[in-house]
């Protein structure tokens, strides 16, 4: 949640400051706000809304005398989204502004204390109290670093936090605990961000910041320490993306393009891991030894990482034969889990940042557990916290309704239920079948996505609907929530993924003609009982919308509209029959003239609690 | 009946311990047949590959045949000897379209096309990963493998009608009784009784069938093996040759030069080859509660799902009197048995618990009484058999140091 940007070299300037921070919006988009260093000064710029839409702050463009600046992309956590809580946020002097993504857990007692040592609060943001902790330090007569942070040791949460000082022009100091800080070593500049992402354009050089962790940038470079001003040695790492990467591509829409990479991000979960020769899958970033020694597995996540976990579940189980349970990373944190010994605790996440997930790891491994993680984005949180894992090597992924991450989790869980049956005693030709099936994944997707036309003209006889059920049985249940959580994120009409067996102990009561239902039917061992239930919908006027294995004649006769996905064994299906799921949500999302790729109210990695 | 055949053992070949430690997996009998002769009825060309230190041995029984042109099927070494395999593995063969066809978690054959180049030396390590690699088309057809010694035991019943069918059609054995069948210089005492009702009695060339023995088939016999008078044999025994076989046998393999001449009972049991059961000796093969048996393999404890399960005695052990060995013990290569066998013997081990004692024997005796039966039968005592007691002594020894109970040393 929310984006930091930081500038500190000779090409500073507003354009510079906004042209990377919109690389970050998808992390909340609901106010900006640039803070620019000018000789001895700073100016300050912030606004309620997109970044995109435009008001941009004319009267800074040009300044010659500008080396840096911060810049911030928000998502509301304290305070409204208007433009007094937008950031930065600066002391009473106006000459130190703060950037900040987290939550400031101690907020308001901190507020209460400098209230009474007289300072003045603008906003209701968390945030501010940062600026005037500085301040009162550097009242005090400490210098800035000192101020800075002696300021962090007293803040209780979460932050990724960048400041910058009037008085110390061509310095920014930022610090990290819970939320990711990024630093770009570039030529004769410096730059920091929430996000990699915000980097690529100008360096692929970069210094990940651990918790704890504090960094002084100035054009020639950066010092780390942490907060009781240690140094601390950082490796620069090389960012593996470029540019397009991270661009439209010609496609109207992050998530659309997203969507049409599958065949290639799809591939590029599984280069280098199908190990034909012995039959396996090779993890290499996972200890045979942690596996070997797996009784159970129990999965956290959130949000699309969690359906991928739910299927997940269903290939430990199926594949390895490993008890698996899936939790919520919040409400497993929270919950006094109980972790047996053998347990093996994998963590999913995109962005490898998500607060919830991560909180969740911590507790597991506090408890006694092994932990890996299948995260998207190399070096973040989760994956460096967790020490072993797999990437899925899908690229960025900027459009904040998940897809491409998805089917990548799913292939990566693939490989991972194949590696630990190998050790468990799969058979090897189940285990050489699945491999190959694996391999013709892209190009099956490939012809997934040739339903595209098919789905728009669905979509747009369905677009108008304000309700939608998804139905699905084992490895299509996941989906059907997957379906409906898409629909929701980015048309915002209301929809509701449900076991295709528990419509007749209660939703069953929504069905009507106006109801579409969207019943999940690409299994082959499955598919006589989903027969029964579209038969069940059908005899109460609902309409059908059905997911079909190719060649299946049985189910396209019930439905009203039909979609095929190619056929495939049963729990690989989760990946190719998502695609159309995802272009459905997506096309209905643009008849209904939504911005696919900024949902009202989300934020791409939710980085707080 | 031109074709290349390569009987190869993979790296799963170790869980057939201690049957596997000194022969290759496709000499182990079972039902009257090896692999090995099993593939001669497939084809003329015939080789294999082994594990380093079987090489010289098993080049003394089976010279090493070289693969020639044309298409090769590749049979693991661990499939069981069943002959009802031969006609639709000919018929693969044949049909030289490639293949690879799996038996739980190990390749079980595959069919590489005439146009084919094949890494040179293949050891059992690589052969798999070979085969695996070639991405060859998968299909399902069902070659059993043996992945464990019990294996073997449980494997009886189900290839003894085919495997002894084959063996009198092969051999053009007369039937010299209803369901008798003998090769020459056979000699059955007039007091012998066969019933063959639930399957033949095989008794090859010069078997000798003393007074009073009751034979119950299917059973085979092997080439220069004699049943002792008042001998009971019944119900899937399969005697190498060179055998004497005394007392009540029961769905049991007795490989080659073997002797269990007394009283006693062998049921549901393997005995590898130079074994010597002395008089009294027997063996349990069910468990009092009537469940199904468990064995340790290693370090693992594996369900056999058998309810009838004797021993498993690995080459070159042998048993004092009236020693009595618990259902599904396994035994360990050239170990001497005393008193009660309730728990597995590693391999080299004086096992004489009931008398307060395991220690080990030393690879000095066991070369010495090789040599003293080896002498006996005739058999001369090669370098290529000394050396290789001497390996199985040094692999073996970790077993006998983290036995249950090790030996004192």
């Amino acid at each position: 949640m929310c984006g930091i940007f930081g500038y500190v070299g000779p090409h500073a300037g507003v354009e510079l400051l906004v042209e990377n921070l919109k690389r970050l919006e998808y992390r909340g988009y609901d106010s900006w706000g640039v803070c620019l260093g000018v000789g001895g000064a700073l100016e300050l710029h912030r606004r309620a809304g997109r970044l995109s839409s435009g008001d941009m702050p004319e009267q800074l463009r040009g300044a010659d005398t500008c080396w840096g600046g911060i810049a911030h992309t928000r998502w509301a956590t304290h305070g409204a989204p208007n433009q007094r809580n937008a950031h930065p946020h600066v002391d009473c002097t106006g000459r130190l502004a703060v950037v900040h993504n987290g939550i400031i857990e101690n907020h308001a007692a901190l507020r209460e204390t400098l209230k009474q040592e007289g300072h003045c609060f603008e906003s209701e943001t968390d945030t501010e109290v940062i600026a005037h902790l500085i301040e009162e330090g550097l009242r005090e007569g400490a210098d800035l670093r000192s101020a800075f942070l002696d300021a962090l040791k007293l803040l209780e949460g979460t932050y990724g936090v960048g400041v910058v000082l009037a008085d110390r022009p061509g310095l920014i100091l930022v610090a990290r605990h819970g939320s990711p800080m990024v630093i770009g070593a570039g030529r004769g500049e410096t730059l920091v961000a929430s996000d990699p992402a915000a980097l690529v354009a100008r360096t692929r050089d970069v210094v990940y910041l651990d918790d704890g962790e504090a960094a002084l940038l100035s054009a020639d470079g950066f010092e780390t320490c942490d907060l009781t001003a240690a140094p601390t040695n950082k490796v620069i790492e090389r960012i593996k993306f470029d540019l397009p990467a991270i661009e439209k591509g010609g496609y109207p829409h992050f998530m659309l393009k997203e969507i049409f990479e599958q065949p290639d991000t799809i591939r590029n979960a599984f280069r280098g891991r199908v190990l034909r020769e012995e039959g396996t899958a090779k993890l290499g970033g996972i200890e045979p030894s942690l596996l070997r020694r797996v009784r159970r597995c129990h999965i956290l996540a959130c949000g699309t990482s969690w359906h991928a976990g739910l299927v997940g579940k269903y290939l430990l189980e199926n594949l390895a034969r490993v008890p698996t349970q899936v939790s919520y990373a919040a409400e497993f944190r929270y919950a006094s889990p109980v972790i047996e010994p053998g347990t093996l605790v994998i963590a999913i996440s995109q962005s490898g940042e998500t607060a919830d997930t991560l909180a969740g790891v911590r507790e597991a491994r506090l408890r006694g557990a092994d932990a890996i993680g299948i995260c998207n984005v190399v070096g973040s949180t989760i994956a460096r916290e967790c020490g072993q894992g797999v990437y899925i090597h899908a690229g960025p992924e900027i459009g904040v309704a998940s897809t491409k991450a998805f089917t990548g989790q799913i292939v990566v869980l693939l490989l991972l239920a194949i590696h630990i049956g190998r050790m468990r005693g799969m058979p090897l030709r189940e285990a050489l079948r699945y491999l190959d099936a694996i391999e013709r994944l892209p190009q099956q997707a490939e012809q997934a996505l040739a339903c595209n036309g098919d789905v728009k003209r669905v979509a747009l006889e369905y677009a108008d609907r304000p309700n939608f059920l998804y139905i699905g049985r084992l490895y299509e249940y996941p989906l059907a929530l997957e379906g409906a959580l898409k629909l929701k994120e980015i048309s915002y009409i209301h929809a509701e993924g449900i076991p295709a067996a528990e419509l007749k102990h209660g939703p069953i009561a929504l069905v009507e003609p106006r109801m579409p239902t969207v019943v999940l039917g690409a299994q082959e061992g499955i598919l006589d009982k989903m027969l029964s239930n579209v038969q069940e919908i059908r005899a109460r006027g609902g309409s059908i919308i059905a997911l079909a294995r190719e060649g299946d004649r049985r189910l396209p006769e019930l439905a009203e509209q039909t979609i095929t996905v190619p056929a495939v064994a049963d729990p690989l299906v989760p990946v190719l029959a998502t695609i159309p799921l995802q272009l459905l949500a997506y096309h209905i999302a643009v008849e209904r003239g939504c911005d696919v790729d900024k949902p009202r109210n989300l934020a791409k990695s939710v980085t707080v609690e | 009946m031109r074709g290349n055949v390569v009987l190869f053992e993979d790296h799963y070949v170790d869980d057939m311990r201690p049957i596997t430690l000194t022969r290759p997996a496709f000499a182990v009998t079972c039902a009257g047949y090896r692999l090995c002769d099993v593939a001669r009825l497939l084809a003329d060309r015939v080789s294999y590959v082994v594990r380093e230190h079987l090489r010289k041995v098993a080049a003394q029984s089976f010279p090493p045949g070289e693969v020639g042109e044309g298409p090769v099927l590749f049979l693991n070494a661990a499939v069981a000897p069943d002959v009802r395999y031969v006609p639709r593995l000919r018929e693969l063969l044949q049909a030289g379209e490639p293949f690879l066809c799996t038996s739980g978690q190990r390749v079980a054959a595959a069919l590489l096309p005439a146009e084919r180049t094949l890494p040179d030396p293949l050891t059992p390590a690589d052969v798999t990963p070979y085969l695996l690699g070639m991405n060859l088309p998968l299909r399902d057809e069902t070659f059993r493998t043996f992945d464990y010694c019990f294996h073997v035991v449980d494997a009886l019943k189900g290839l003894f009608p085919a495997n002894i069918r084959m063996k009198i059609e092969e051999n053009g054995y007369e039937e010299v009784q209803p369901g008798v069948y003998a090769g020459s210089g056979v000699q059955i005492a007039d007091t012998a009784v066969f019933h063959a009702e639930e399957g033949p009695i095989v008794l090859s060339e010069n078997v000798r069938i003393l007074d009073f023995t009751y034979f119950e088939g299917p059973v085979f016999i092997g080439p220069d093996s004699r049943i002792i008078e008042r001998s009971s044999v019944k119900e899937c025994v399969s005697v190498g040759h060179t055998c004497k076989v005394g007392g009540e046998v029961e769905a049991s393999v007795i490989e080659p030069y073997s002797n269990k001449q007394h009283h006693g009972f062998l049921g549901h049991s393997y005995i590898g080859s130079w074994v010597n059961l002395g008089a009294g000796t027997s063996n349990s093969d069910l468990k009092n509660t009537y469940g199904t048996v468990r064995v340790n393999i290693g370090q693992k404890k594996v369900e056999t799902g058998m309810q009838f399960l004797g021993c498993i005695i690995g080459d070159y052990s042998k048993s004092a009197i009236n020693t009595s060995i618990f259902t599904g013990k396994i035994i360990g290569v050239a170990s001497m048995l005393y008193g009660y066998v309730g728990q597995d013997v590693p391999s080299f081990c004086n096992y004489a618990k009931s008398f307060g004692q395991i220690t080990e024997c030393t690879l000095e005796q066991a070369l010495i009484t090789q040599k003293r039966m080896f002498t006996r039968r005739d058999v001369e005592q090669t370098e290529a058999d000394i050396a290789l007691m001497g390996e199985v002594f040094e692999r073996t020894r970790e077993g006998r140091s983290i036995a249950s109970e090790p030996p004192v040393l």
